[in-house]
């Protein structure tokens, strides 16, 4: 069974509204290559724009089904409802080696913002999905890139609007 | 993903970098990071090469930190230069350097090394202009070269080599997006 996904209320009119600029490039790309078959010739190899613009074609069409399959799977979740276990919307204040601190905010699926202050990760990344629905003090080292952190969860913030 | 361009003076690793980091959407990442690169042009016109070394690798362990931390925010990175050009340099330099200054730094899931000819790289020199790092290195590319070559051919770890003498930049990125997916 595929597992939900959890989006805010803007998240998910972001996903929505990516999906429509998909289909878009898509179109746009399938014009183009029109065209180029037209100028170059479609016979795979004699005509490299024509080549390329079919590799775009199939990547856009990947990359719209897969949005699809995601959008099948949506949970719209709302703000969070205290403090005391890490959620969607709070912000966790994370210890890395218990020596630099950093803050993250817990966004939904696709949300990752890391210019936003305190930047947002989606609760998937693997910085924060341990920590997801765990209480302040829990523990977890986290590997990436072949290399290995301790991150301690030492604060749950509430959002301020 | 994190993705690593390497390789000598213009082979076309910031073109490369910039291409492949639009298309995958993820972070582009240029060592030395901002935190030492207001030093880098006085290192490089002044500094003994152990000094150099120094200056570098400290560059190498900071990116690591950062690149990291991208990462584990589920970001993929694509890095401009790594520690298998501070390694190269500077064994070049003929400083003695062990590849255990880089234990315990974030490895990255491929590593592609862009070679290019000597007359094409002096062609793409006279076009773009050198940096003071350039003119320290001008005369020991062949060198540098090799050394690339060795250090990545002796090393078991995920790798692609270029030569960016003919392809243009799109045909680069899409052999290196093909390597990934295949």
């Amino acid at each position: 069974m595929t597992e939900s996904i959890k989006v805010t209320k803007e998240g998910y009119k972001k996903i929505i509204q990516r999906k429509q600029d998909l289909f878009e490039q898509l179109k746009e790309v399938q014009g183009k290559k029109g065209e180029a078959a037209e100028v170059g010739g479609n016979v795979w190899h004699d005509n490299f724009s024509f080549e390329e613009l079919c590799r775009q074609e199939v990547m856009l069409n990947k990359r719209i089904a897969d949005l699809s399959t995601q959008i099948n799977n949506i949970e719209l979740v709302e703000a969070p409802f205290g403090n005391e276990f890490l959620q969607i919307g709070h912000i966790a204040v994370l210890l890395l080696d218990d020596e630099e601190e950093r803050q993250y905010e817990i966004a939904g699926f696709g949300e990752t913002n890391l210019n936003a202050n305190p930047p947002k990760v989606e609760y998937l990344a693997p910085i924060v999905r341990n920590f997801v629905g765990k209480e302040i003090d829990t523990i977890a080292n986290i590997k990436v890139g072949g290399k290995t952190r301790k991150i301690t969860l030492t604060e749950i913030l509430r959002k301020e609007i | 993903m994190f993705i690593v361009i390497e390789g000598i003076d213009c082979s076309g690793k910031t073109t490369i970098s910039k291409i492949l980091a639009e298309q995958r959407g993820a972070i582009l990442y240029r060592t030395p990071p901002n935190n030492i690169i207001a030093k880098r042009d006085e290192v490089d016109a002044k500094a003994s090469p152990i000094e150099h070394y120094h200056f570098y690798l400290e560059g190498i362990h900071t990116a690591s930190k950062e690149i990291w931390e991208f990462m584990a925010s589920g970001k993929d990175v694509v890095c401009d230069r790594y520690w298998l050009s501070t390694f190269a340099y500077h064994v070049v330099m003929g400083v003695s350097v062990s590849l255990d200054d880089f234990v315990g730094i974030t490895q990255p899931d491929l590593t592609v090394l862009l070679l290019v000819s000597n007359d094409v790289q002096v062609k793409r020199f006279l076009e773009r202009g050198m940096s003071t790092g350039d003119r320290r290195m001008i005369n020991r590319q062949l060198e540098l070269a090799k050394e690339y070559k060795k250090a990545i051919t002796k090393l078991t770890i995920p790798q692609l080599i270029i030569n960016t003498d003919l392809p243009c930049p799109t045909e680069i990125v899409n052999k290196i997006q093909s390597f990934i997916n295949a």
